[in-house]
């Protein structure tokens, strides 16, 4: 088993399960998979041991996405835990942390095919920190209230049966930032994710998954300009698939 | 109010209005606040303080460097808590002088707004670069202390704060599953990894912080023990945390209003029930679905 983690802490993690796992991809079974149109929210569950894809469709679109334990919603992704394990960024190998007193791996990450261009701030897809807009945002920048992620998100959830009060962390899957290692400042710049592009998660605990399809598009326009010109927004497409390969468990 | 004021963070994420000189002006009256009450803090049993709308809650370090854990909600409504991943995106990862901690939806307004921060890092050839007081950090955790191979039998941050949670006959699952705010920890980010590493704070004794109310809350302190930021010990009799002297100011001002008078918000109908708290119930937002 390797011993990873940042900088001194050390988190178990059996790296090679996951290098075994991608390699038997070409065995995986479709399950099923969905369509989200532009500008809408989304709610599936899958099974631990699936994998499933988010995929852009036609361009970059954020999706903000909230993980949740299908089977207690209690237990849900957790930013700060996942950037005190993981870092700020989502990519191959990376495991998606819950909530305590569990503390562990609600997904991992097994493909990502966003290959970001360089920038003098190194930033890079798959932000673990900056939560989702809501309508205080759109008010305050736009003047306007569309279906905002908090919206979304929230449509999301009533397709689960949950309310709103299930809305917490998230991931900002192909949206392009990254730490200021001097600010602390997050800044966003456009996406470099492509139509065909996905991210994969391989499900370690049975899993409700919430996305909202960001109406700011790919990130490409400040806040500040939200409202003075139209944001291009994209669909996402959602699949599953069984792998056959049951969870490791946590603890190991 | 000048258009500066209203957008004096305009590196962040998603900045928001603030009007600098209404906290500048009572900061410059930090003579006349008057204490209401004063406990010290030396255990790792952490302190639950009622801070009404108004007031200024006060941190001073008595004893060298000690980081201090801070969550809080509506005591009227616990669903109105501190929201770190939002007040993050608003205020980046570093709070200092004017930065605001900021609750969840849907009235997603500021709860408390930095005042005072003395902590002054040295230039000297052999400091390590970081920044203090940061939210999101995860060193509360008991996951944490035990990656960082900490000894069992110690209370983290997350756990005196569960018990303070316990007593008040909440669910802290539903409570403290956002992170919470960390007063005086030194934290350092790896520009090419970006992960972030604990180091030992900067703070010296007589360093403090100062906080403003800007509604009722209960606030949640807790004592890291990790001390001031180093390794931890491997034996749990190592641990001996800090005294910090935790101060009540009697109210200084009434909060300014929020939103600021003229500035863009939301219809709160679509989110809060009758009784005005956040609606349990499985549907879309009326018209947005």
């Amino acid at each position: 088993m390797v011993e990873q983690g940042p900088l001194h802490l050390s988190v178990p993690f059996n790296a090679e399960f996951y290098r075994s796992l991608i390699a038997a991809r070409d065995t995986f079974r479709p399950a099923w998979s969905h369509s989200v149109p532009r500008g809408a929210g989304y709610g599936f569950r899958v099974q631990a041991g699936q994998a499933f894809r988010l995929v852009q469709e036609e361009a970059a679109q954020i999706l903000d996405t909230c993980f949740s334990n299908a089977d207690d919603p209690r237990e849900h992704y957790h930013a700060t835990t996942q950037l005190a394990l993981e870092g700020t960024q989502i990519t191959r190998l990376t495991r998606v942390w819950g909530t305590p007193p569990q503390s562990r791996p609600l997904c991992t990450c097994t493909a990502d095919t966003v290959r970001p261009q360089a920038n003098p701030g190194h930033t890079r897809e798959h932000g673990a920190l900056t939560a989702h807009c809501n309508p205080h945002m759109w008010m305050l920048y736009s003047g306007t209230h569309p279906r905002t992620c908090y919206d979304n998100l929230r449509a999301g959830y009533a397709m689960l049966g949950l309310s709103q009060r299930s809305i917490h962390d998230n991931i900002n899957m192909f949206q392009n930032t990254g730490l200021d290692p001097v600010t602390g400042d997050y800044p966003l710049r456009p996406g470099n994710a492509e139509a065909g592009d996905y991210i994969e998660f391989y499900a370690e605990v049975p899993l409700a998954v919430v996305i909202s399809l960001c109406p700011d598009g790919a990130g490409a326009i400040p806040v500040e300009e939200w409202g003075q010109r139209e944001v291009p927004v994209y669909p996402v497409r959602v699949e599953v698939y069984d792998t056959g390969v049951q969870p490791l468990g946590w603890p190991y | 109010m000048t258009q500066t004021d209203l957008w004096s963070h305009t590196t962040r994420l998603a900045p928001k209005p603030i009007d600098t000189q209404f906290y500048a002006d009572l900061i410059a009256k930090a003579a006349d606040w008057i204490p209401r009450s004063t406990q010290v803090l030396s255990d790792l049993r952490g302190l639950a303080c009622e801070v009404r709308s108004g007031e200024v809650l006060q941190l001073q370090l008595l004893d060298g460097a000690q980081i201090v854990h801070l969550f809080m909600f509506n005591p009227e409504d616990p669903d109105e808590r501190f929201w770190a991943q939002t007040s993050f995106a608003t205020e980046g990862l570093f709070l200092s002088r004017y930065s605001r901690l900021w609750g969840t939806m849907a009235r997603n307004r500021p709860m408390l707004t930095m005042l005072a921060d003395t902590v002054t890092p040295p230039r000297r050839a052999d400091w390590v670069y970081g920044s203090h007081h940061p939210i999101c950090s995860g060193t509360g955790l008991p996951i944490h202390w035990r990656c960082a191979g900490g000894p069992t039998g110690i209370l983290t941050p997350w756990e005196q704060m569960v018990a303070l949670v316990e007593t008040r006959g909440l669910d802290p699952r539903l409570i403290l599953d956002k992170d919470d705010a960390c007063f005086f920890q030194k934290m350092r980010i790896e520009p090419y990894s970006q992960h972030l590493e604990l180091l030992p704070s900067d703070a010296l004794t007589g360093d403090r912080v100062a906080l403003f109310a800007e509604m009722d809350l209960v606030v949640l302190l807790a004592l890291s023990p990790y001390v001031d930021g180093s390794p931890p010990p491997t034996r749990a009799t190592e641990v001996a945390p800090r005294a910090v002297e935790v101060t009540l100011m009697n109210r200084v001002a009434t909060p300014l209003p929020w939103p600021y008078p003229g500035v863009g918000y939301p219809d709160l109908s679509l989110y809060l029930d009758a009784t005005g708290v956040r609606s349990d119930t499985p549907v879309p937002t009326a018209g947005r679905e």
